[in-house]
């Protein structure tokens, strides 16, 4: 799996975040912490996001060992021969989280905004 | 009536005198010996029984250690396989499987003095990785194929957590066996 470590991607991440807050990027929900957008047109393409929560251990001020809970995000960008062609995750380029978490926020807030006017449409309205 | 109490008494004399004689013979002193003899051994088997019975469960326990850390590294092993395109019921079985083989290996030794954080920090590691696993449950109309590496990524840090504990255990079971082995030769020297 490619890691790009470059920041060549950074304006990406930037314009993927505002074609979703624009609605112009719909997302699938594949899982609790990982959202998917995929298109067929010009060619088969999908991008992956997912945010990772990790329990790691580290030493405290008094060198016990603590669980420590951190949370990482990653992006994959896969073409028709299902390996991913990028691959940026958080947790080895630190530059990436916040981007990374922008982005994700922005996905799940759409999807959640969706969930909203979608229950506001069935619901009776008051007046009735 | 004085002559009935005399004759208890001549026979109270009598006895008095058989045993007398009886303290100063041979054949008493020796049956006394004998039976000291006897009481001497009995007590010294009864201490040789109770160093022979802590010494079998000082073995019985050495082997139990030995069958602890055989399973431990079977275990680890098995973590050490872990494939990135992993699904959520491979994921979820593996974590079941191992979280119940590795919960009955540790928790007899939950309250031992040199275990007991260990032993905490693995149970932790579990509950982590149970967690982060309920966090790539597949949900809506995705299918998972679609996200191929969501488990893995989600999982692999807990997973390679609950191994570090496991190694770390190891190295502790394999110390507290070498101390009882220590502690057997003290006792045969």
């Amino acid at each position: 799996m490619s890691n790009n470590k470059h920041e060549d991607i950074l304006p990406y991440i930037k314009s993927i975040t505002d074609l979703t807050i624009s609605e112009k990027m719909v997302w699938i929900k594949a899982n609790p912490t990982t959202y998917i957008w995929s298109t067929k047109e010009p060619s088969l393409a999908k991008i992956v996001v997912q945010r990772i929560v990790n329990t790691k251990r580290k030493r405290d001020e008094t060198n016990r060992l603590v669980h420590v809970v951190e949370t990482d995000y990653l992006i994959q960008v896969y073409s028709a021969n299902k390996e991913p062609l990028i691959s940026v995750d958080s947790s080895q380029n630190a530059n990436m989280k916040m981007p990374l978490s922008i982005l994700f926020e922005a996905i799940d807030g759409n999807r959640a905004k969706e969930a909203l006017s979608f229950l506001d449409s069935v619901l009776p309205s008051k007046e009735d | 009536m004085q002559g009935d109490l005399s004759t208890i008494l001549v026979a109270i004399d009598s006895v008095e005198t058989l045993l007398e004689s009886a303290w100063k013979s041979w054949p008493y002193i020796l049956s006394i010996l004998i039976s000291g003899g006897g009481l001497l051994f009995s007590f010294l088997a009864f201490k040789e029984a109770g160093k022979a019975k802590s010494a079998a469960k000082e073995a019985g326990q050495t082997v139990k250690i030995a069958t602890i850390t055989i399973e431990l590294s079977e275990i680890s092993q098995k973590l050490d396989k872990l494939l990135p395109k992993i699904n959520f019921n491979e994921a979820r079985d593996l974590l079941t499987e191992i979280s119940r083989r590795l919960r009955r290996l540790v928790s007899p030794y939950a309250d031992d003095e040199g275990l007991e954080r260990n032993v905490q920090a693995l149970l932790d590691s579990l509950s982590s990785a149970r967690t982060s696993l309920n966090n790539v449950k597949p949900e809506g109309a995705s299918i998972e194929t679609d996200a191929p590496y969501a488990v893995y990524y989600a999982i692999q840090n807990e997973f390679s957590d609950i191994n570090d504990c496991i190694a770390d255990l190891l190295g502790l079971f394999e110390m507290k066996n070498l101390d009882n082995g220590g502690h057997n030769v003290k006792q045969q020297t």
